[in-house]
């Protein structure tokens, strides 16, 4: 007995239906992926005045990595969705709640994101659904197309060059991006790492990998001294501060200092912070200190020991720490800063010393000294903890050495966003969103453990290494 | 010193720099300019909550509530004194702006003509002219502030030959609950974090702008919502508590316009190009625009009349103005003279046939009257958030006690002494020791200016005041229950100025200078503190207390004043010779109390401002004990005070330096003029 033809018939179109569906996903993922390997070599495009590019050559493997770090790890136990904003902008902007899988279908292999005064904006290389999604988005008129090349979604201004997707909320700056010649980027060693660049007045470069501890490699365009022997400040703390900078004299800590600076200056509240404190050093009219009034000091460490919150305004509490070459002996180096000052002729553990009050109990320059180094502290109970309590120190093989622990930064952090949601400070934010939504980034914050750098001059460069985010119970991550 | 520490150290002590100078002290305004921006007000009105100030065009360029101290309820940012209109942006502020020949006039800043003055004397309304060169029209407006409602009216009068057509009424309120303890930018500074939104009125004839109490994420997205849909005046009206300002027209409107403050197409921006897109509310930094119609008020005058409540609710800012609308422009006007005339009746002004002196002394009190808080007592330095001085200084605010005290108004003065004696720290802390005083406070008590600052001063200043308050109070009942009330307060505070002190030298320990912006030893603090703990120890000795360790502290200070002040001969040699006789340390009939006089009258001439008035005020108090000495310094007095105090007629004249109202300084030259007028008195 024979099976009837008609259903026969029917089953067998259905698998040609399947057969053929399959045939042409699998075309079009091969298509996707020939695209997304192809391209123009190069990062992408970003405008010509950029002040700093981000660059990865696969940034959903660098996203995927960095979540498994034991550092994102930690943050999670205070902070369990740190990309949560990030994730809600996105899928309000796109309709897409991004995640690195969805990121690689739709964005691509490559990222770069850059900073210009113009605004931020991304240039990825995505494959065939983006290019498909344009073209249908085109069709539809809704695009908006300029004469400048940019189109329009939503509140997003996008075009496309060679291939490369910028996109950026500034539509100035996806018309700079048209416009300029292909960003210089160094280039790529491997796809676990995020390459950036500062172009500002002390250009910068460095590489961060997705890996535990994220450690960290660049170069800085800084003149500092270079030593022959090596620091032994860096880590000769009793009690290690919340932030320090050792160098071999003051001019390279402020040589550093002043790099750090660079990506605030332009910045309106930053401008007019600096101006208000210019006024108060004039006022205080101390005696200047002569060129090589810190010549006698082998190592120079400045610290930020913490910070203090019984009123409003946090108040610093910091250290300066000169180590001579040999034993400390003779005047203070900063004496000669106090001539029109009353000072207070003062002892710590049977060293002498002098306390000027500036500000009450809250800002007294101490300045004084132990078997070792030369001290100075911006509170007396400050200079009381620290005389006579910094060992000789482990030798850092390093021109410049610089420690962070994110703990204190945390909690400065946490205390102060409770004080910004106390006092509607906080954007559109009151006390109940701030707990809600801010809070648990500074907690995540103090989790990162410890940032520790140290670098060599180089023929006017400084050559770093170091972890952005090592463990703190940890030698190495 | 390290830059960052530099940068650390001064963005504190920046702020440490918001102690105003010292009376006498040689700090100039340009310090204090050159950190917080220029004052931008000639005259304020109010009533103790609501508290108005104007600048010499009539512009509103601040509007306190619920108290002269602090929250600002007006976007306004002065930037430098030497810009155009001292640097603030065209859209700030609440102003009048008419229309002529197709353009649009603010009456806010040049090229206008202007006067200023107050009403009459003893009134508190404000009316300023103003005209353009050639113009024939003039304009007048008249603002005051009800004495029992937070109510304030303003009225612009416009002189023309032809009917003015419409009168745009623009309004920058950027409601504000925020006090940010030890750090008083919050109203001014911080203005792009004040405001919420704003709609027109059920009436058609009104605007409210409005903040909610701690508004978060939530009720920012209801609000876009509502402006999104054009929601129903009533549906704004369900937000919680908090700043409601609510203005209406008296007479009628063609239109209301809702907008933002900033950006090409703002409110103003629309207004002066004459198209308005007519949004009935808008959310976030938003302004107003009201363009009503002139009423005809008398031949060849015409009028628009706008009132504008406050209150923690819309049903509150309702009901004021309802109450306005009810009496109307005249019967408002009426209440508020007649009230503020009551009230100087009941003061004891300088005893003289000069009607000038008595109007003009009656200007001071009504000065410090103004920026007295009606519920706590606290009265603040000016009414000037830039640079901050719309504080209660305690160094400062002890001559306004005084002058109280001197007009009779003890009862003011006792109110200002339980403020001081409720900001007494009574728990030490850092920077914070025990029996001493904020170095300035908001109106409720708050701590305004950073702890790093610490002044000693303050607590002898204010142990002095209250040494001369309880001394005018009537032997008796009174003056035992007065001085019981007042103890708690004296022996705190003598006792830390008693204590503080240098072991190895005896001289008292460090105070905030604010010329030097850091901690000094110097002879105002040795003498403050002398009169400071000689005035506790007559407290305690009224009051049946022993404090022998006063007594003692009195001893070790009295020859280290002597040496400073005299030389190996027994001759002057401090610059300021009469703060000594005033701190008591010249016996009666020595001669050197009358150099001290012509000391202090030789430098006269080359002194202004507050420097000349605290000079005035001193040698007053001399007069006043020793009239046999006034004929030797009567002219220079005479003609010094009169350059000096403020005058009733002007509060701003065409040509003249703008003078910012100072409490202090109309506290120094009322005891003045009072002094003199005692010593010549039959």
């Amino acid at each position: 007995m024979t099976q009837p033809a008609k259903p026969k018939r029917r089953v067998l179109r259905g698998w040609r239906a399947l057969a053929a569906t399959i045939a042409v996903l699998a075309c079009c993922v091969w298509l996707d992926a020939r695209i997304k390997e192809g391209g123009p070599a190069g990062a992408g495009y970003c405008p010509a005045d950029a002040t700093w590019t981000a660059a990865a050559e696969d940034f959903s493997a660098l996203w995927r990595q960095a979540a498994d770090t034991n550092a994102i790890a930690r943050v999670r136990e205070e902070w369990p969705r740190p990309l949560s904003n990030i994730e809600l902008a996105v899928r309000k902007a796109t309709g897409i709640r991004p995640t690195p899988s969805r990121w690689h279908l739709w964005m691509g292999r490559r990222f770069l994101m850059a900073g210009s005064p113009d605004g931020v904006g991304l240039c990825v290389y995505p494959g065939l659904l983006m290019r498909a999604a344009h073209l249908v988005h085109r069709a539809t008129l809704r695009a908006g197309r300029g004469d400048d090349g940019v189109f329009r979604f939503g509140e997003l201004s996008y075009g496309w060059r060679e291939g490369y997707l910028i996109v950026s909320r500034s539509r100035p700056y996806v018309a700079a991006s048209l416009a300029a010649p292909p960003a210089a980027v160094e280039e790529s060693l491997g796809d676990d790492e995020l390459r950036v660049a500062w172009r500002g007045p002390s250009p910068a470069q460095f590489r961060m990998r997705a890996a535990d501890g994220f450690p960290v490699s660049g170069r800085i365009r800084l003149e500092i001294t270079e030593r022959a022997a090596p620091l032994t400040l860096p880590d000769a703390w009793a009690e290690p501060p919340a932030a320090s900078i050792t160098a071999t004299d003051w001019a390279d800590v402020h040589a550093l200092l002043a790099f750090i600076e660079e990506p605030f200056a332009g910045n309106p509240h930053w401008d007019e912070a600096k101006r208000l404190a210019a006024i108060v050093p004039r006022q205080w009219a101390l005696d200047p200190l002569d060129a090589g009034w810190d010549a006698s000091a082998d190592q120079c460490a400045l610290a930020l020991i913490g910070l203090e919150f019984s009123g409003t305004l946090p108040v610093p509490r910091a250290a300066l720490v000169l180590r001579p070459a040999r034993p400390a002996d003779g005047p203070h180096p900063l004496a000669p800063l106090l001539g029109p000052v009353d000072a207070i002729p003062y002892e710590w553990q049977g060293y002498p010393g002098v306390l000027a009050p500036l500000a009450g109990e809250n800002l007294a320059l101490c300045l004084g000294r132990d078997e070792r180094d030369w001290l100075a502290t911006t509170q007396e109970p400050v200079m009381a903890a620290l005389v006579g309590s910094l060992a000789a120190g482990p030798a850092v093989p390093a021109d410049v050495a610089v420690r962070l622990r994110w703990e204190p930064v945390g909690a400065a952090v946490e205390q102060a966003m409770v004080a910004m949601g106390e006092m509607e400070l906080a954007g559109e934010r009151n006390k109940a969103d701030v707990a809600a939504d801010l809070l648990p980034v500074a907690r995540g914050l103090a989790r990162l453990g410890l940032l520790e750098l140290e670098g060599e001059a180089q023929d006017g460069w400084v050559e770093f290494e170091g972890f952005l985010a090592r463990a703190a119970d940890e030698g190495e991550p | 010193m390290s830059a960052s520490i530099r940068v650390a150290i001064g963005m504190c002590a920046a702020l440490a720099s918001l102690t105003a100078g010292v009376a006498g002290a040689a700090v100039g305004p340009d310090l204090f300019e050159e950190a917080f921006g220029p004052a931008d007000c000639t005259a304020f009105t109010g009533n103790g909550r609501l508290t108005v100030s104007v600048n010499q065009f009539g512009r509103i360029t601040a509007c306190r509530w619920p108290s002269p101290g602090y929250c600002d309820q007006v976007a306004y940012r002065t930037r430098e004194r030497g810009l155009p209109a001292l640097g603030v942006e065209p859209a700030d502020g609440v102003m009048w702006g008419v229309r002529i020949d197709g353009k649009m006039h603010w009456l806010a800043g040049p090229p206008w003509q202007v006067g200023q003055s107050y009403r009459d004397g003893g009134s508190v309304a404000i009316e300023s002219t103003a005209a353009l060169s050639g113009g024939s029209t003039t304009f007048t407006q008249i603002l005051f502030v009800h004495p029992e409602r937070d109510l304030l009216v303003a009225r612009l009068v416009i002189e023309s030959e032809a009917e003015p057509s419409e009168v745009y009424w623009y309004a920058n309120f950027s409601p504000c609950m925020r006090m940010i303890p030890e750090v008083p930018v919050a109203d001014w500074a911080l203005d792009g974090r004040n405001d919420f939104a704003v709609f027109a009125d059920e009436t058609g004839r009104g605007v409210c702008h409005f903040r909610p109490e701690a508004p978060g994420l939530y009720e920012w997205a209801y609000a876009r919502e509502l402006a999104r849909v054009k929601a129903k005046p009533t549906a704004w009206a369900g937000f919680d508590e908090g700043v409601w300002i609510a203005a209406r027209s008296a007479g009628p409107v063609a239109g209301i316009h809702c907008g933002r403050d900033f950006g090409e197409k703002s409110v103003l921006a629309q207004a002066e190009a004459g198209w308005m897109a007519g949004a009935t509310s808008a959310v976030g930094q938003c302004a107003s625009v009201t363009i009503a119609r002139p009423r005809p008020l008398r031949d060849g005058a015409y009028e628009v009349t706008q009132f504008i409540a406050f209150g923690r609710t819309k049903a509150a800012g309702d009901e004021i103005l309802a109450y306005a609308a009810e009496r109307g422009y005249d019967a408002l006007l009426a209440e508020t003279q007649a009230y503020w005339g009551a009230w100087l009746d009941k003061c004891r002004l300088p005893d003289t046939w000069n009607t000038d002196l008595r109007a003009r002394s009656g200007r001071c009190l009504l000065t410090i009257a103004l920026a007295m808080d009606a519920d706590t007592g606290g009265i603040i330095r000016s009414p000037v958030a830039q640079p901050p001085r719309a504080l209660d200084w305690p160094r400062h605010g002890a001559w306004v006690s005084y002058a109280l005290d001197t007009a009779g108004r003890h009862d003011l003065a006792a109110r200002h002494a339980d403020f001081y004696a409720g900001a007494l720290r009574t728990k030490a802390g850092t920077g914070r020791p025990l029996g001493s005083l904020p170095a300035a406070c908001y109106t409720d008590g708050t701590e305004a200016i950073p702890h790093l600052v610490m002044d000693a001063e303050a607590p002898a200043w204010m142990l002095w005041s209250l040494a001369e308050h309880a001394a005018r109070i009537d032997e008796g009942e009174q003056r035992t229950a007065c001085l019981e009330g007042l103890w708690p307060a004296v022996d705190l505070a003598g006792t830390f100025l008693a204590g503080w002190a240098d072991a190895r030298t005896g001289a008292p320990l460090y105070s905030f200078d604010a010329e030097a912006l850091r901690d000094v030893r110097d002879d105002p603090l040795l003498l403050a503190t002398y009169r400071g703990i000689r005035s506790a120890l007559e407290l305690a000795q009224s009051s049946g207390h022993e404090r022998p360790e006063w007594r003692v502290r009195l001893d070790e200070l009295e020859p280290l004043i002597r040496f400073r002040a005299f030389d190996s001969d027994g001759a002057w040699k401090c610059r300021h010779p009469l703060e000594v006789w005033f701190a008591g340390l010249i016996p009666e009939g020595d001669p050197r109390a009358s150099q001290a006089l012509d000391a202090e009258a030789g430098q006269l001439d080359a002194l202004h401002g507050i420097e000349a008035a605290r000079s005035l005020c001193l040698m007053g108090l001399y007069i006043a004990q020793h009239p046999e000495e006034l004929p030797r310094v009567d002219v220079v007095f005479r003609r010094t005070l009169r350059r000096v105090m403020p005058d009733d007629r002007r509060a701003f004249a065409a040509g003249a330096p703008a003078r910012v109202p100072d409490t202090l300084h109309a506290a120094l030259c009322l005891v003045a003029a009072s002094a003199l007028c005692d010593a010549t008195a039959p």
